[in-house]
């Protein structure tokens, strides 16, 4: 009886080891079946693969004409999604084996195109795309200012994630326009404001006006007023633990955004004729640390705030935030207007700010300056490259079919899913299962031009990934989209996206340098985050003094020997290729 | 034949008797140099500027660079002195608490107790870095839990991860270890304990002789070996402190007390691009000094207790 | 048969009270009478209670996190007690949505029980291989100490299992990794403490090798190598790092441990749209606890047999 359960035990084992994971099975021909592999799945939460994403079974059912022979040819993927969180190690050991498919998204790769190519490993699409791919180039001849990074000397070796427009922010300084109604007053007549939620919280009417005369903060002294009354908020309510200013531990963002109000933000950027620059030992950033180290001493920024490491930069102590001891902070979107009410604040109210422009600290230099830099803006983002493997094979079919999530309805279908219409005509079942009978947007004229209205349940149920074929690459249709915002949200978007990221050095720049360049600048830079990630809180708290020549030169002097210059001269140089 | 002068058989005698022995032993050799000894080849990588692309055996040879550019390297010698430090610390705090812990269990005369008490010690080992971490800040914050009952032993409020005084971090880091590995590190001498003879116990107990006594003459004597050998092995990896927890932990503030050649390294090799020579150069470097060190201890090892790892 | 089974219930209940009356008297003759002895004992059960109390915290956070409310949870600071903002199973039904959860389950209990049983077959071996006398036997102890000091790095071996044919199978997941260094000089140690005399008397009655490895000197050191079966369970039960390098893609053979890791990456997403679902927030715990709990529910099993174990043969002190 033993002997036997035992022999049943070993044969299910056999068994269970043997199974082979089942091949995607495919109707294309073989030379237009392709290995992929992706960057991030979709949260496994939804399905187990991306083979099952709806656009991608939509896309591998369409015919493609390349050679125009009227004989149309599909396209057939196998996806491959590495785990998350593993994707970098992934990526390497099939790079160090040889094994990486046949197009691979780029976004966790060790080595950028450049010394790909070099090493052999990826392909030159020059005539593919200069052939098969016209919306591809059709975009790149609206945008010549992104154009010219995209090549490596003229050689097409990615494809990048392009947008029309850029797209919303997901994030951005936030305030709470609550406490300004309840505690402030009109900086002219200084009467008390008055304002409030309509019945079912939709809509937030105040008459508060800010010193510049708006009703939203544009200058660093509509700021100071501001964060004047909400640390006033903060005493008044007797909150223990609160503060107005959020910082994050760095004491700045690297990417920009707040300090690139002050002239030059604390980072790489293209200055006016196009040239790299770097920051961080600009005037304007002195400016900044006059700002920060004010703003500290009045006793408005998190006193901790350079011990809470542990946090990302859009979520810094989110204990605090969401317990509503914050005055004004960087958070994500599903904050702004009641959403973050929550037990003894259910009238709170976030408003989302624009970055502002610095009139108080530093020279003319660094006043009157519109904010140019910041996080996640860019049009042009990382892509793919197709590897050796798919020499061989009908790469035209394959740049054809993917020049299609380049043109505006491969866009739309790329960024959203389906519309109704399409919906109606191909009866997805994923779709149908999950509530979207009708599609995930429909079109709509408005003022005479199309706009795309997106069912709200997108992203309530937070389905967007799972119905969109977003992880696939393309362009993002950002543009004429009606979210279905209330007022206060699209208010606040509104604001965050007040201005261009049009200083900023794009991740087309990185992908040109050469292999002992990026190893040089990675050194480079990681010894300049420690330095700064030291020096500028100390500055901020005090420690050293912002307003002392001596400190500040040896301070710049530090920066330097870093070999600052030298990264910026690469980057220069890479823009120039 | 001949005889060597301390009584061994010659290496051909040796091998006649014993080649069933050195057989049963092939097939180990044989996983061990497949799943450890081939990639060490991986090791090569120190010396080279490494492109995953071009391959351990494709890549550039650039000789000792590497391991000058992490010599060079601007925190090289603040992290070189915390590794060692705290390496020290670790290695004192990490082996006696599961010593201890192993003796009282087996003191503990209540099974169900002692049951629950050892399964509730091995908890912390299955809960990840990260949420371990989250809980050691929240405790040591300026108004956490082990913040008030050090506030009240007189010592200053603060937030003691901030705290960039030596041995602060050291000893804060030592303790997590023991938090997270001291039940997993105790079931080894749980099982040694309960191994000896009972009979011995019993005896000692007839004697009169008092439950320390038992303890001190019989159950430290009897896992003392086993102490040894798990001291001398963890002299030889202690230098390798683990550094997913600092890394988590550690904040510009404290860099000057905190940084170990690991979380120095992280720094230095994964930026933008991943530096594998960087990163393999300073692996080895590790490696050979906890080599030395596993040496030298054993031979010390022998010198004092007279027992011996090899 | 039916006859065999009652006498077999028999002997197992007989069993069970000559274990029990071993269980009642043992602590009996060897417990220290008097107040010495009662102060000694409440020390020890304060201390243990403390060590208790200090261990289930993290856990116990976790566990209260799972069952909390999200968006309360996202403004709650210091441990949670309690769920936080009241009894929330929200999180729990949000991983009903996904089913690799269970062959996650299946595949890694088969992980665990193939690495294990490899493990053990091997540490045994080498621990009896390296508890004989033998000339080469410092050097083969350091042929596997010098594994614990040296390693080639993930793309090496990577190569290595690649090159065995063994990347994108349950193999992967098995073979490497089933014992180290460590555990091997653990159960060489309780072999070299076997008492001579029994080994020497087997030799004389003419038992061969594996006579004397697996019926003379295993039953002695049974509680070493069940300690290393142990510990290289939750090794295996734990590990996530290899499955997801050998087979990143095969969702099919995935461990749970890997869904787990999959599962509490990108936490914050969900909070960048408006009206997010907090109970996503939630799936970093609940994946925890689900994950963690049965192997929770093994360990008083396991822990039993490690007793039982011990009670077999003497060692030299």
């Amino acid at each position: 009886m033993k002997r036997q359960m035992k022999k049943l035990m070993a044969l299910t084992c056999a068994a269970a080891l043997a199974v082979p994971f089942s091949a995607y099975a495919s109707e294309a021909a073989e030379e237009c079946t392709f290995t992929w592999l992706l960057d991030d799945g979709v949260e496994s939460i939804y399905y187990d693969s991306y083979d099952e994403n709806p656009v991608a079974k939509y896309w591998q059912s369409m015919e493609w004409d390349a050679d125009g022979d009227g004989a149309g040819e599909k396209i057939a993927i196998t996806y491959q999604v590495p785990p998350a969180g593993a994707q970098g190690d992934n990526f390497n050991t099939l790079l160090g084996t040889g094994e990486l498919p046949e197009i691979v998204s780029m976004s966790y790769s060790s080595q950028n195109a450049q010394s790909l190519y070099e090493d052999g490993v990826i392909l030159d699409l020059t005539e593919y795309v200069e052939k098969y791919m016209p919306n591809y180039l059709a975009w790149m001849e609206e945008h010549p200012e992104k154009a010219a990074s995209m090549t490596n000397d003229g050689k097409y070796l990615m494809l990048y994630n392009v947008a029309d427009v850029p797209e919303d922010p997901w994030g951005g300084y936030m305030y709470r326009r609550d406490w300004l109604v309840q505690y402030g007053t009109n900086p002219e007549t200084g009467e008390a404001f008055t304002g409030g939620w309509n019945e079912d919280k939709t809509e937030w009417t105040d008459n508060v006006v800010f010193p510049s005369g708006g009703s939203d903060p544009v200058y660093i002294s509509d700021w100071e007023w501001m964060l004047g009354i909400l640390n006033e908020a903060i005493e008044r309510e007797g909150i223990e633990g609160g503060y107005a200013f959020q910082l994050y531990y760095t004491g700045f963002l690297s990417t920009g955004d707040f300090n690139s109000g002050f002239g030059t933000p604390m980072c790489n950027y293209l200055d006016e004729d196009g040239v790299v620059k770097n920051g961080l030992t600009s005037e304007g950033a002195r400016a900044y640390l006059q700002c920060m180290n004010t703003w500290y001493e009045n006793g408005w920024i998190n006193q901790d705030f350079e011990e809470n490491v542990s946090d990302t930069f859009f979520m810094v102590d989110m204990a605090g935030t969401y317990s509503g001891k914050v005055g004004c902070w960087y958070g994500l979107t599903g904050q702004i207007g009641n959403g973050m009410a929550g037990e003894g604040m259910e009238d709170i109210c976030v408003y989302g700010a624009a970055q502002p422009i610095n009139d108080v600290y530093g020279d003319d230099s660094c006043k009157g300056k519109e904010p140019n830099c910041f996080f996640e803006t860019d049009i042009v983002s990382t892509g793919i490259c197709i590897t050796e493997k798919a020499a061989e094979k009908d790469l035209a079919t394959l740049c054809t079919a993917l020049d299609y999530f380049y043109g505006s309805e491969g866009a739309l279908l790329r960024t959203y899913g389906f519309s109704d219409e399409q919906q109606a005509e191909i009866q997805d079942a994923y779709y149908n299962e999950n509530g979207f009978e009708n599609g995930v947007y429909t079109a709509v004229e408005e003022d005479g031009k199309t706009v795309y209205q997106i069912d709200p349940n997108r992203d309530a149920l937070n389905m967007a990934i799972p119905l969109n074929g977003f992880r696939m690459i393309g362009m993002a249709a950002n543009d004429n989209i009606d979210w279905g915002r209330d007022q206060v949200m699209q208010h606040s978007i509104d604001e965050q996206k007040k201005y261009t990221a049009t200083a900023a050095v794009g991740s087309t720049v990185i992908n040109q340098m050469t292999s002992d360049q990026s190893a040089e600048v990675s050194t480079i830079s990681a010894n300049l985050m420690t330095y700064t990630a030291q020096a500028i809180p100390s500055f901020i708290i005090g420690r050293t003094e912002i307003d002392d020549d001596a400190q500040w030169q040896s301070y710049c002097d530090e920066i330097a020997a870093y070999g600052i210059d030298t990264w910026v001269g690469y980057l220069n140089e890479a823009l120039g290729r | 034949m001949q005889k060597t002068k301390n009584g061994k058989k010659s290496w051909k005698q040796d091998f006649r008797k014993n080649w069933p022995v050195y057989l049963m032993f092939l097939p180990l050799a044989i996983y061990f140099i497949i799943f450890n000894y081939i990639p060490m080849g991986g090791i090569l990588m120190a010396f080279e500027k490494f492109s995953p692309s071009k391959g351990i055996l494709g890549s550039e040879w650039v000789g000792l660079k590497n391991f000058v550019d992490l010599f060079t390297g601007q925190a090289f010698t603040t992290a070189l002195r915390n590794t060692v430090c705290m390496a020290v610390i670790n290695l004192v705090f990490g082996f006696f608490p599961p010593i201890i812990l192993a003796i009282v269990f087996s003191e503990c005369q209540n099974r169900v107790f002692r049951r629950f008490a050892q399964i509730c010690s091995y908890l912390p080992n299955f809960v990840s870095a990260v949420v371990v971490c989250a809980l050691v800040t929240e405790f040591l914050k300026s108004t956490g839990a082990v913040t008030e009952f050090l506030t009240w032993l007189g010592f200053e409020r603060q937030n003691w991860l901030a705290n960039p005084n030596i041995p602060v971090f050291w000893i804060i880091n030592a303790l997590i270890g023991v938090w997270v590995g001291m039940g997993y590190g105790s079931i080894v001498y749980t099982t040694a304990i309960s191994n000896v003879n009972n009979d011995l116990k019993e005896a000692a107990a007839l004697d009169g002789a008092n439950r320390w006594q038992r303890v001190r003459y019989i159950v430290i004597p009897s896992i003392l070996p086993l102490a040894m050998m798990m001291l001398t092995l963890s002299v030889g990896t202690v230098f390798m402190v683990g550094w997913d927890k600092i890394l988590i932990l550690y904040m510009p503030k404290t860099y000057d007390v905190a940084d170990v050649l690991y979380t120095y390294t992280y720094r230095m090799a994964f930026g933008q691009t991943v530096n594998y020579g960087l990163s393999t150069a300073s692996g080895l470097f590790q490696s050979v000094v906890g080599t030395i060190l596993l040496v030298v201890s054993n031979k010390l090892n022998k010198k004092a207790t007279s027992y011996s790892l090899f | 048969m039916e006859k065999k089974k009652m006498s077999k219930q028999e002997e197992r209940r007989r069993m069970r009270k000559i274990r029990k009356a071993e269980e009642a008297d043992k602590p009996s003759m060897v417990v220290n009478g008097g107040i010495g002895g009662k102060i000694a004992n409440g020390f020890l059960y304060a201390f243990l209670v403390v060590i208790i109390i200090i261990c289930v915290v993290p856990m116990w956070h976790v566990l209260m996190c799972s069952l909390s409310e999200g968006k309360a949870l996202l403004g709650h600071s210091g441990v949670a007690w309690l769920p936080v903002g009241g009894l929330n199973l929200g999180g729990y039904q949000l991983l009903t949505k996904n089913t690799g959860l269970l062959t996650g389950y299946l595949n890694t209990i088969l992980y665990v029980a193939g690495g294990t049983a490899l493990g053990v077959l091997m540490n045994v071996v080498a621990g009896y291989v390296l508890s004989r006398e033998t000339r080469w036997k410092p050097f083969m102890i350091l042929f596997f100490v010098i594994t614990t000091m040296f390693n080639g790095g993930t793309v090496p071996t990577y190569m290595v299992v690649r090159a065995l044919g063994l990347t994108g199978t349950r193999w992967s997941l098995i073979i490497p990794g089933a014992t180290n260094a460590m555990f091997i000089l653990l159960v060489m140690n309780a072999f070299a403490s076997v008492d001579k005399s029994y080994v020497e008397a087997a030799q004389l009655d003419g038992a061969g090798h594996r006579h004397i490895m697996f019926q003379v000197m295993l039953p002695q050191c049974k509680g070493m190598v069940m300690v290393t079966a142990i510990n290289t369970a939750i090794m295996k039960w734990n590990s996530w790092f290899e499955a997801s390098i050998y087979v990143p893609t095969q969702k099919d053979i995935w461990p749970l441990q890997l869904w787990v890791k999959e599962l509490t990456q990108n936490t914050e997403n969900f909070l960048k749209v408006r009206n997010p679902d907090y109970n996503q927030y939630l799936t970093q715990y609940t994946v925890v606890v689900i994950a963690t709990a049965p192997i929770l529910l093994a360990l008083p099993f396991f822990i039993k047999r490690l007793e039982k174990g011990m009670v077999m043969g003497g060692v030299k002190g």
